[in-house]
């Protein structure tokens, strides 16, 4: 691939999805993920435990069957798309799902540090995951393409 | 008041993410002078690997950074192109350029200007010197008025 091109994305770029889609999904999975919060915060740890487990398998079927194929994009397409109008552009659907690994990942650390005797994870990387999320949801803010970035950056270190 | 401070933590932390997210909201698109030293951008360090390079701007040239991994680029780009395309008077030649650079094959770009977000979009000047930055999304209008005071100042008009 030649380094640089009038269009980088749109030679390469698969069919678009409509971007209300992973806004609507994250806003779910921060409604979710502070209720994470309020129930590690609470004592009941495994409730949080199974609530943020589920939250990072969801996040884990987003990264490897893709955006398109997530519940909560199924659940878009059935109910709430056909109250909206069509969405004035599409969007590449690679930035959110790579976003649901980045989600995955922080979940997951979560998870695993529960498991091996450090309850208090679940309540801090449930935090960070909802920060992101959130944002993602309310104001279009992609963490995980400043997160490819840095890595672009890191990669370029001498 | 046990049962009450973990709902409590929880309003902290939606109004945390809000002022986050307000904050972040409000920087993004706005245009700003370059700072420091002065930066000069030339055709040829922007070459692809079969020493192809794009042509800058006789006026100016916006110069978009861009990764695949970003929700807003695409967006980004139609807009530029569609500025850069009201500037052509014939196609060898443009009075304001657009170039889109994917910074994944141009990692060494990404340092060389210091690019922390994508899309970021640099606007030279009929030079090369870089004049203005843009981070995040730029907005139509705000791009439109920063041209017409540039190609003003090179005393030439496009219906932009």
């Amino acid at each position: 691939m030649s380094p640089i091109t009038s269009d980088p994305a749109e030679r390469t770029a698969p069919a678009g999805i409509d971007p209300r889609s992973p806004r609507f999904g994250a806003g779910i999975t921060a409604a979710l993920l502070l209720v994470v919060v309020m129930l590690g915060l609470a004592g009941a740890e495994a409730p949080a435990f199974v609530l943020l487990l589920a939250i990072a398998l969801l996040f884990a079927w987003g990264a490897f069957a893709g955006v398109r194929a997530h519940p909560y994009g199924l659940l878009f397409r059935a109910l709430v798309r056909p109250h909206l109008a069509a969405p004035t552009e599409l969007e590449d659907p690679r930035p959110p799902t790579f976003a649901q690994l980045v989600g995955l990942i922080v979940t997951g650390v979560g998870v695993v540090l529960a498991l091996v005797g450090l309850p208090a994870a679940i309540v801090f990387a449930a935090a960070a995951a909802f920060i992101a999320a959130f944002l993602n949801s309310v104001f279009g803010y992609c963490l995980g393409c400043e997160l490819y970035l840095v890595g672009v950056r890191l990669r370029a270190a001498p | 008041m046990t049962s009450l401070w973990p709902v409590l933590a929880a309003a902290l932390l939606l109004a945390v993410a809000t002022v986050l997210g307000l904050v972040w909201r409000r920087g993004q698109g706005r245009i700003n002078a370059a700072t420091g030293n002065r930066v000069t951008v030339t055709a040829v360090e922007l070459a692809d690997e079969a020493g192809l390079h794009p042509q800058l701007g006789t006026e100016a040239t916006l110069l978009q950074f861009s990764t695949e991994f970003c929700s807003r680029c695409p967006g980004t780009r139609r807009l530029l192109s569609s500025l850069s395309q009201a500037s052509s008077d014939y196609p060898e030649r443009q009075a304001v350029a657009h170039i889109d650079v994917d910074l994944t094959n141009r990692p060494d770009l990404a340092r060389r200007f210091n690019i922390l977000q994508t899309p970021t979009t640099l606007i030279l000047d009929r030079d090369g010197v870089v004049t203005m930055r843009i981070g995040g999304a730029p907005h139509r209008g705000d791009v439109v008025e920063t041209l017409r005071t540039i190609l003003k100042g090179n005393n030439v008009s496009y219906n932009l």
